[in-house]
């Protein structure tokens, strides 16, 4: 493979490239085909997707809001200095069961009320929807367009939650609803 | 458009993991991600094997056969050489001449060295590869152009590996002798005149 004879061949490699059309010609032809369903440009998994993003983002949202200024008339509950931060990582994966359709806002609504009693109690810190788009960074390689997928799924969201130690964070991340449907939470204490 | 971006979805995920999850859902994400994979390879092979007009033809013909029999694939071997294998058939398909690959007894034909073709230019050796009978073309782009085995090439072409080395050495013969009888060898490498 190292003769110079044979370098040179390879070097028709570059000689011939697909033009960037024929992709979507020969999608086109699949979907006539009924070989790629019509529509289904990750459909099912991109709702599901946004299912599960949305009520993270809504959860967070309003647990935010509920953190900053009371709306229930409750004293708002000041936690003690002694009380540790937990990532609480929200995963997406096959083993959770999406809401059925037309019963979306019925999901949001129990992350929500989950956020709502997290934070009256005065354990809620921050959470966030994370974005879909990103870029693995690895030694030796070129940032690449890519999401980590872990055996546990994809890491769609997080909340930081407050509490006295790592029992205590799995008693409140154990009731969240993600996991109760199905998903799966990784809790990690920051080291603050 | 909240759009999924299919590199991003396939990257790091094995040919194998990206097959399944297309045929579980027939999703266009998944399907894009090993036209993308493996179309640079297959394309070329389509230009050399078919010829520039009739490439794409080819090339989206394999596609469709592939994922009409993708659910049959056993694994045996790697996708490419699957895939490759049901391109020379749509290939074949488009020759005029008989392009049966010749059998010929297992090392009946002396290891043809490889080629010195540094005094030649890319177009020279295109052109020659064009001439070559059908079945040496086969086994010289596998191999000497896309860097199959002898192994990977009898899985794709339905032979055993004695005769891709077979017809790899009558190749190359024939090769060298198309470019020294039809092109005038330049002694830098540079452009032809």
């Amino acid at each position: 493979m190292n003769a110079p004879g044979l370098r040179r061949l390879r070097d028709l490699q570059a000689q011939a490239e697909a033009p960037a059309e024929l992709e979507e010609r020969v999608v086109r032809a699949l979907k006539t085909n009924g070989l790629i369903r019509t529509g289904a440009r990750g459909d099912a998994k991109m709702n599901r997707h946004y299912a599960i993003t949305a009520v993270i983002a809504v959860a967070a949202l309003l647990a935010g809001f509920l953190a900053g200024q009371r709306t229930d008339g409750l004293p708002a509950a000041t936690p003690p200095d002694d009380l540790s931060q937990f990532a609480m990582l929200l995963y997406e994966n096959d083993s959770y069961q999406y809401p059925e359709a037309g019963r979306m806002a019925e999901r949001i609504g129990e992350y929500s009320e989950w956020a709502r009693e997290v934070a009256a109690a005065g354990k809620y810190v921050t959470g966030e929807k994370l974005a879909d788009d990103g870029l693995l960074i690895a030694p030796g390689r070129e940032p690449a367009a890519a999401i980590p997928m872990a055996a546990e799924g994809t890491i769609g969201g997080y909340f930081v939650i407050r509490a006295k130690d790592l029992d205590e964070a799995a008693s409140i991340a154990a009731t969240c609803p993600h996991v109760r449907y199905g998903g799966t939470v990784s809790l990690r204490r920051l080291e603050t | 458009m909240n759009e999924f971006d299919a590199d991003s979805r396939g990257a790091g995920r094995s040919d194998r993991e990206l097959v399944r999850d297309f045929l579980r859902e027939r999703g266009e994400d998944e399907f894009r991600v090993l036209y993308r994979r493996h179309t640079p390879a297959l394309y070329r092979m389509a230009y050399r094997l078919a010829g520039p007009s009739k490439a794409e033809d080819v090339l989206q013909e394999t596609w469709l056969r592939a994922a009409r029999a993708v659910s049959q694939f056993e694994w045996r071997s790697a996708l490419l050489t699957w895939l490759t294998g049901i391109l020379i058939r749509c290939c074949r398909e488009t020759w005029s001449t008989n392009a049966d690959i010749v059998t010929l007894p297992v090392d009946v034909e002396r290891e043809e060295p490889e080629i010195e073709t540094t005094s030649f230019t890319l177009l020279d050796i295109e052109r020659a590869i064009e001439r070559l009978p059908p079945g040496y073309r086969e086994v010289l782009v596998l191999h000497d152009v896309e860097g199959f085995t002898h192994v990977e090439i009898a899985r794709a072409l339905g032979i055993v590996p004695g005769t891709s080395k077979s017809q790899l050495a009558r190749a190359r013969r024939e090769l060298r002798h198309r470019l020294d009888g039809s092109a005038v060898p330049i002694a830098d490498g540079g452009t032809a005149t």
